[in-house]
């Protein structure tokens, strides 16, 4: 049976050359949406090392107010850290801290972090002494930055697990030096961090420590306060917070947004797109879905000779039936294998990265499932129309 | 000839109405996506509110600066241009009537009665009102004199004055916005958020009431200049003007190897951002829209192969009459023209469908609000985007269905065509 629908494809395969494109590209298009379903689905179950309940940021932006240079810069520091301390010892604050970009900001700073052979595009953020208390970031080993640091020669960072066993591998992560310059010491390693919320599908995260007295190359004032207030603190602690930060500083103009309403715009962001690109695909299939039972239709028709032939000589109902929907089958199959195919390349190429291999895979049986689904859904009125043919009449039809 | 065709055709449409009804919907949906994107795409880069008339207006909307780093290395800043370049740049360039200087709008917190109101707030100078031409609800804009004496005036849209104070006038009333008390001179009507690099504001009060003034040696900073020549002929001798003028502020400061400010259009920047920071215009923009007319054609594919397999299904089901036709001597020639005038035919009715489809859509989008303050709307750059697809989307779909409708044997398609 199978053989024999494999041979009457390979018979018509002339006819068939546009139905198995036109089924080739839906089944990359279904792919394409049912892998960024997957991906944010993943990316979605995925800790994002940090809570954002309670969690306000007041923008400073530093370098839109004031001139900094090596002469302002000290003045400028002076005045951050007062904000700080200030924001701190006010009521209802638990911990305060610097940190920029901010967790859920839009803007990201990237570096190249660079061991023995090995180089690795990691995210990083400045942060504060207390951002770990504000944050609750967890360590796995080593230790977060202290007071201590400040006298520092080099710069401490603090790289998060995924960036440790890319880049360092088995070895100890702890003491080394992780870039070109011989700058950025490691001296902790935490629990995974995305900054940019659980939508988001950034691999590697490093923070490094932000100077709150003294200079060390980067004259950059921190630029971002997070502040954890205590849980079940009104919503009107938001306006306290900017006034009491305004007050130290008369002359900026801040700003402050909840971290809950920024991960809302983050996760706008980042849906809007999927359901937009969801919206216009699911579309499109339906279309293919309607026009391929208009061709199945149409053949169904054209082959009524063939089909009475075939029940005049014994074939039941249900066989004709099920040779239509067997060929039908046969026609997604090798447009899926061909598709398949093409999607492999994908990770091969590396242009979805490699360790997306298992995801390419599993998005792929999925959309496959599905275009079986649909063809032989379009394929279902023909096929009962085929086996509906008396034989009889068929066999007049000329 | 042709009404002949088109009643053939509208026959043969009546006759199979599921295959009319699918191929109708294809061609409508596919049309009309196309018809929405393109209505976004052009309030986004063409005319609209205050920015309707910009024929000779150019914007310096980027700023690309690069120098030599401790390690030898050459570093890299882009972003908009500094305060200080453009107010060194644009007085007195040659053949402009007019120039403005403006801050990139940003967000800024206001407190009324307890409540949070979030504003965009811009900050500009006096000239920016006559370089755009925005439609005045109630009050004036700031004068010349307001801005050299940094009176605290603002200009506030729609929105701000319903959010604040309802439906009542707003005129001679105060608000607080990003730390400063401001009286209310004028309100303007909302402009889309997607012209929110020249026009879209909450607020906007003059520059001068601001101590943000970049650093006088910085090429890049958080500002807009925008210019009117007095003819589009000009714009070749300004654009040299200018990068002669930002050559020679380099020359003078020994801080910076290149910067690149460019005066253009902001699909011109669009266009040079994605393939490269050069200052050539012409070239690039050729490429974006190569660019774009592919991304159109690649969205169209799945609909015309769709609409390919269609046809030649109803070619199949035609071929007595093809048959009768070629046995009476139709050429070929008049075959292929017959096919893909009803293949037109149809995606022309498609066409219109797909006008109301795309209203439809649109008026989804701007009710929800996704896009604050947007009203999308069809005019003609758009229709004509849109009859250009039609015949694209036409051809695409009916010329191999015609070839291989015209190579049909005729005593086979007598017989009832081949397999």
């Amino acid at each position: 049976m199978i053989r024999h629908l494999f041979k009457l494809f390979w018979i018509r395969r002339k006819a068939n050359g546009l139905l198995l494109t036109e089924i080739v590209i839906s089944t990359l298009v279904l792919f394409a949406v049912v892998y960024m379903v997957m991906s944010g689905i993943q990316n979605w179950n995925k800790p994002v090392g940090f809570d954002y309940h309670d969690l306000y940021a007041i923008n400073l932006d530093i370098w839109r107010m004031e001139e900094v240079s090596a002469e302002s810069a000290p003045l400028v520091r002076e005045k951050t850290v007062r904000v700080l301390r200030a924001i701190e010892e006010m009521p209802g604050v638990v911990a305060a801290g610097g940190m920029n970009p901010a967790a859920y900001s839009i803007a990201y700073s990237s570096t190249e972090l660079r061991w023995k052979e090995k180089s690795l595009t990691t995210e990083l953020t400045t942060a504060t002494d207390e951002l770990r208390g504000v944050l609750d970031i967890d360590m796995i080993q080593g230790r977060w930055f202290d007071k201590s640091d400040e006298s520092l020669e080099w710069t401490p960072i603090v790289i998060d697990e995924r960036v440790a066993k890319e880049l360092f591998g088995d070895e100890n992560p702890l003491g080394q030096i992780a870039d070109e310059d011989g700058d950025y010491h490691v001296v902790g390693v935490c629990e995974p961090f995305r900054a940019h919320g659980e939508l988001s599908n950034q691999k590697y995260f490093a923070f490094v420590r932000q100077r709150t007295e003294s200079n060390h190359g980067n004259v950059n004032p921190l630029s971002t306060i997070l502040v954890r207030v205590q849980p079940g603190s009104p919503a009107s602690i938001e306006h306290d917070l900017l006034r009491r930060a305004q007050s130290v500083a008369p002359d900026w103009s801040l700003t402050i947004d909840s971290a809950e309403n920024m991960r809302n715009t983050t996760l706008r962001v980042a849906i809007i797109p999927i359901a937009l690109l969801g919206g216009v695909a699911a579309f499109l299939l339906i279309m293919v879905v309607l026009g391929l039972l208009g061709v199945f239709w149409q053949a169904v028709t054209s082959r009524i000779e063939e089909l009475g032939l075939r029940r005049s000589f014994g074939g039941t109902r249900k066989q004709v039936l099920l040779q239509i929907q067997g060929e039908i089958f046969v026609l997604t199959l090798v447009g899926g294998l061909i598709a398949g195919v093409l999607v492999v390349q994908l990770p091969i190429l590396g242009i979805l990265d490699a360790g997306a291999g298992a995801k390419v895979v599993i998005s792929l049986i999925f959309t496959l499932i599905l275009m079986f689904v649909m063809t032989s859904l379009s394929g279902l009125y023909p096929s009962i129309l085929a086996s509906r043919i008396e034989p009889a009449e068929a066999m007049r039809y000329e | 000839m042709l009404s002949n065709y088109l009643k053939t055709a509208y026959a043969v449409f009546m006759r199979r109405k599921f295959f009319t009804f699918v191929s109708l919907f294809g061609i409508a949906f596919t049309l009309g996506v196309l018809l929405s994107i393109a209505s976004v795409f052009d309030q986004t880069f063409y005319g609209h509110g205050p920015e309707s008339d910009t024929e000779k207006m150019l914007g310096i909307y980027r700023s690309s600066a690069s120098f030599e780093l401790a390690n030898g290395r050459t570093g890299n800043t882009t972003g908009m241009a500094s305060f200080n370049y453009l107010n060194r740049i644009l007085p007195g360039l040659p053949k402009v009537e007019l120039y403005t200087i403006h801050r990139l709008p940003l967000k800024a917190v206001s407190y009324a009665e307890g409540k949070r109101v979030d504003v965009i707030i811009r900050y500009s100078d006096d000239n920016y009102w006559n370089v755009f031409n925005f439609d005045f609800i109630e009050g004036r804009p700031f004068t010349v004199d307001e801005m050299a004496s940094a009176a605290p005036v603002v200009v506030i849209n729609r929105a701000t004055r319903d959010k604040y104070f309802g439906n009542e006038s707003a005129v001679g009333r105060m608000i607080e916005a990003d730390n400063k008390r401001l009286r209310i001179v004028g309100v303007v009507e909302n402009v889309s958020i997607l012209r929110y690099i020249n026009s879209f504001f909450d607020l906007c009060a003059p520059y001068s009431l601001i101590n943000d003034i970049d650093q006088p040696q910085e090429a890049v900073g958080l500002y807009i200049g925008n210019l009117v020549a007095e003819s589009r002929d000009d714009f070749p001798l300004i654009r040299e003007e200018v990068i002669h003028r930002v050559n020679e502020i380099r020359e003078g400061q020994d801080r910076f190897k290149t910067i690149t400010i460019v005066p253009e259009s902001q699909f011109e920047m669009i266009a040079r951002t994605l393939f490269s920071f050069g200052t050539s215009l012409d070239r690039q923009t050729a490429k974006l829209n190569l660019v774009l007319i592919l991304l159109g054609l690649l969205f169209m594919l799945l609909p015309a192969i769709n609409l390919i397999n269609l046809n030649i299904s109803r070619i199949m089901e035609r071929s007595a009459e093809i048959g009768v036709r070629k046995s009476f001597g139709a050429s070929t020639r008049v075959l292929v023209w017959q096919f893909m005038i009803e293949n037109l035919f149809l995606t022309f009715l498609g066409g219109i469908l797909a006008i109301g489809l795309s209203l439809l859509l649109l008026n989804i989008i701007t009710e929800v609000g996704w896009i604050p303050y947007a009203q999308f709307t069809l005019n003609w750059r758009i229709l004509l985007v849109g009859l250009g697809a039609v015949f694209a989307f036409g051809i695409l779909s009916g010329v191999y269905p015609a070839w291989r409708m015209s190579r049909m044997n005729p005593v086979d398609a007598l017989r009832g065509g081949v397999q």
